[in-house]
């Protein structure tokens, strides 16, 4: 992969790159800093991706580790009472179900981002979380409960 | 669906942005040594297995993860907390150099103006890519200094995996896990490694493990937090080894002193029942249940 077909296709994730740090890190600083090891692991191990279908998946994965790693590096935890900062007002509905989500406990709410906000699959969920299929399905069950408030029965797994 | 989604979040930040964009633009410039707010290896946790050898199973006193603290060189007002070493008991060589390399580091470079110089370094030798704290000759010349001192060798390689299978054969053990949905890390040439990894007995465990081969030096460390804060006690496991437990809020620290190898487990969940990786509260039973999920034996 050249260096410019990796620069469009990591430009083409950034929103997605965000999603996913924002889901599990609360600081500015510490998303941008997940987010520039992900892209340098990537980069470093672009050889080992053998189907480059399979790209965005991937990177996703490494941004995972990488704002876990953070996480454990600093002893940080997410908990209830720190929930994420909230990123601009909206003057839709959408807020409420985005804070609903960020609310969340890190195993739904990561489940959550990455079925419904950014369309993985619950195999490639499955594989980027480590966890078991029936677990990303449970889970999302789970999650969609503490939805369904919010969202009715619009969403279905 | 998806487009409704989107608007969850608004638009990415110019900072976000920014970084994205200043680090593809220096990916071939700098592809050795990154800006980190935390150059520090990772946090993995060590299991402590106590092994058994011919059926007789080594004593485990209970140090106390106080007793294995050590200095933290990367400490915030935001990430506060005792660090603890995770290569042995307070007497041991590995301890104690790990102990000293902590102490170097702490008085090393505090501005970081040496870090900026060595952006982009490449003259360093290979094989101080093992120890990312390691980014100048000074350090490099330091940590082989403090090695020697304790009659520790260095890691020289590694090789990733992401399977049981693929650990247990680099490793050069037999199994040692039990209920294991996931695991994966890296192994070094000695059969130390550090893993991240899953288990789904009774609960769904989320955990680190490393394992860390005596006359080895390495500079991993764990930050617990509050050391003191700690419920502790010697646990015998299923297979006969004895295992120090150390129950937190947040987290629960496994260790195990056996006689060629060193072990660590950081159970990423504790009383609190409130972490990102387990929101269930961990009891004294269910520690002691994970425990039993590792051969400790295995892992000497």
């Amino acid at each position: 992969m050249t260096k410019d077909d990796f620069t469009i296709q990591i430009l083409d994730m950034k929103k997605t790159l965000y999603h996913i740090a924002c889901g599990i890190l609360r600081s500015e600083a510490d998303r941008e800093d997940a987010v520039q090891e992900c892209i340098c692991k990537a980069w470093e191990k672009r050889d080992s991706l053998k189907n480059d279908s399979a790209f965005r998946a991937w990177v996703t994965r490494i941004l995972i580790n990488e704002c876990y790693d953070i996480c454990r590096r600093s002893g940080k935890v997410i908990v209830m009472d720190e929930l994420p900062e909230i990123i601009a007002p909206e003057e839709n509905d959408n807020r409420e179900l985005r804070d609903l989500i960020m609310q969340m406990d890190d195993i739904y709410r990561l489940p959550i981002l990455l079925f419904y906000v950014e369309g993985f699959s619950i195999r490639e969920i499955a594989k980027m979380l480590q966890i078991p299929e029936g677990t990303v399905k449970s889970r999302l069950h789970a999650g969609r409960a503490k939805l369904r408030n919010v969202l009715g029965d619009e969403i279905t797994v | 669906m998806k487009e409704s989604w989107d608007n969850l979040f608004g638009e990415v930040p110019a900072s976000f942005e920014a970084r994205i964009n200043e680090t593809l633009a220096s990916l071939e410039e700098k592809p050795k040594i990154r800006r980190l707010r935390f150059p520090a290896g990772s946090l993995v946790a060590a299991v402590l297995a106590v092994a058994i050898l011919g059926g007789t199973a080594l004593a485990t006193n209970l140090f106390g993860l106080r007793s294995i603290t050590v200095a933290d060189p990367y400490a915030t007002p935001e990430a506060a907390g005792d660090v603890i070493a995770l290569q042995g008991e307070p007497e041991s060589p590995e301890f104690k150099a790990n102990a000293e390399w902590m102490d170097f580091l702490s008085g090393y470079d505090a501005d970081g103006a040496l870090l900026a110089q060595a952006s982009g370094d490449t003259a360093l030798d290979g094989k101080y890519d093992l120890y990312p704290s390691v980014y100048t000759q000074e350090m490099a010349d330091k940590l082989e200094e403090i090695a020697a001192g304790h009659s520790l060798r260095l890691h020289t390689s590694l090789r990733e995996f992401s399977s049981e299978k693929e650990l247990y054969s680099l490793a050069g053990t037999g199994p040692f896990l039990s209920d294991c949905a996931a695991i994966n890390g890296y192994v070094y040439e000695d059969g130390s490694f550090q893993a991240d990894g899953t288990s789904v007995a009774d609960k769904c465990y989320e955990f680190q493990l490393g394992r860390y081969r005596k006359g080895v030096f390495s500079e991993v460390t764990l930050n617990v937090g509050n050391a003191d804060a700690y419920e502790e006690w010697l646990y015998t496991t299923a297979s006969g080894v004895d295992v120090q437990l150390s129950m937190g809020a947040d987290r629960c620290v496994l260790l195990a002193d056996l006689p060629d190898a060193f072990v660590a487990i950081n159970l990423l969940g504790g009383t609190s029942g409130n972490t990102v990786f387990m929101p269930e509260p961990v009891s004294r039973e269910d520690l002691e249940t994970f425990a039993d999920l590792f051969d400790f034996a295995a892992l000497n």
